[in-house]
């Protein structure tokens, strides 16, 4: 084989594929088969490359089982996949129910969150007018009692017997005596001293005993 | 949405199936790809531009074939469901000049199962599928001329198998080892890539 042909024997062996695919011009598909016909070693590997892209070409679609498709239909039609290794098919009832929200019609889309605030607030709701409603229908013992901020206590109120009721009020006739008996003496400012209304009767008295003798000098020395 | 899914994996389940399929030559592997490509597309479906579903299916059907690939390593791990090729060749050789075609086609897949990616996925998409260059491009991230490169090496490292080779000199009966060795030489002496 002279180095000629050798050299023609390569370009056309890379043109192969080219031929096979169609893209070569007329006059190169025409020179190719040419050198081929011409050569029987170029003829044998043509043949060779051809087998191999025909048996390509023939290589029939495979097609999957109906039992692995099944996980899949049963996605589409709203159920979890049954039998699936992906982690993500896997996903939270969370991720689920987002799925189940992305497919649905857009009304249904925006009607399934508010329909979700509206029983949570119809659970929710009565509980708590039912404890505000507790705290404020307290009994009329425990709303009078005097309450150093003027709100109203936080505590539930205490209740009590009628034997605490009437003990409370001796307690507070003793102590409006005591406060009468108390009223009952007055302050006098003697000295720079506050004095309770008994000193000042006796400091009276006093008063009065100085001005008696006084006044009985007086008489004494006009006589 | 229910409808279309449905019509889209009974459109492509043969298409994701035989790529799953042949690349890993594994009947499980490629259903368990195939039910994830599809899941994969039931959770996307609505960020997806369908005008490009096919690229889309299979660009997600050849990630999880290469994570199939990487996650098993160890050969021991994998799961061959085909004659093996060695017990074949033996068989034929003893038997007769006739070649089986069915042993051919059987050397073949197994051929394209052990060349590397992208080789591997290329051959399927454009030889095996006839996938166009468009979709191959937006499946692989590649430019035409990538494509077209790859496809040229992963056609020549097909020839260059001497399981093939052999097999198609006993169907052609013109074994002919010396002449062969010279048109090999050929072939691979340019190493234009």
């Amino acid at each position: 084989m002279s180095s000629n042909n050798e050299s023609q024997c390569y370009f056309v062996q890379l043109q192969f594929d080219s031929f096979l695919d169609g893209e070569l011009t007329g006059n190169q598909q025409e020179a190719f088969l040419q050198h081929v016909n011409s050569c029987a070693e170029c003829a044998h590997e043509f043949r060779y490359a051809q087998t191999i892209q025909d048996g390509l070409m023939d290589l029939p679609l495979q097609d999957c089982s109906e039992e692995a498709l099944a996980p899949l239909r049963d996605l589409a039609q709203g159920a979890a996949p049954k039998n699936t290794d992906s982690a993500s098919a896997s996903g939270s009832w969370l991720s689920d129910l987002a799925q189940w929200l992305g497919a649905a019609p857009m009304g249904l889309r925006y009607a399934f969150p508010v329909l979700l605030l509206a029983a949570i607030g119809l659970i929710t709701v009565p509980q708590f007018l039912e404890q505000e409603q507790g705290t404020g229908g307290a009994p009329a013992i425990a709303a009078n009692q005097p309450s150093a901020t003027g709100t109203a206590p936080a505590t539930t109120p205490v209740q009590y017997s009628p034997e605490d009721v009437a003990q409370a009020l001796r307690d507070l006739t003793t102590a409006l005596e005591y406060l009468n008996q108390a009223g009952q003496r007055t302050e006098s400012m003697v000295g720079g001293r506050f004095l309770i209304n008994p000193l000042q009767n006796r400091l009276n008295a006093s008063f009065d005993r100085v001005r008696d003798n006084v006044r009985s000098e007086i008489a004494g020395e006009e006589i | 949405m229910l409808e279309q899914y449905q019509q889209a994996i009974e459109q492509y389940r043969q298409r994701v199936y035989s790529f799953a399929h042949y690349s890993l030559r594994a009947r499980e592997d490629a259903e368990d790809i195939t039910q994830e490509v599809f899941i994969k597309l039931w959770q996307n479906w609505q960020k997806i531009d369908h005008e490009k579903l096919n690229a889309w299916l299979m660009r997600v059907a050849h990630n999880a074939v290469i994570d199939l690939v990487r996650r098993r390593k160890n050969p021991a791990e994998q799961i061959d469901d085909y004659a093996e090729p060695e017990d074949q060749a033996t068989t034929s050789e003893e038997a007769s000049a006739k070649v089986d075609q069915e042993a051919f086609r059987e050397e073949l897949m197994s051929s394209i199962c052990a060349l590397d990616d992208p080789f591997r996925s290329i051959i399927i998409m454009r030889d095996v599928q006839g996938m166009s260059y468009a979709d191959i491009q937006h499946t692989l991230d590649m430019s035409e001329s990538q494509v077209k490169v790859y496809l040229h090496r992963a056609r020549r490292r097909l020839r260059e198998s001497d399981v093939l080779r052999n097999r198609f000199e006993q169907l052609s009966g013109t074994a002919n080892p010396a002449a062969r060795r010279e048109v090999q030489m050929k072939v691979v002496k340019p190493a234009a890539d």
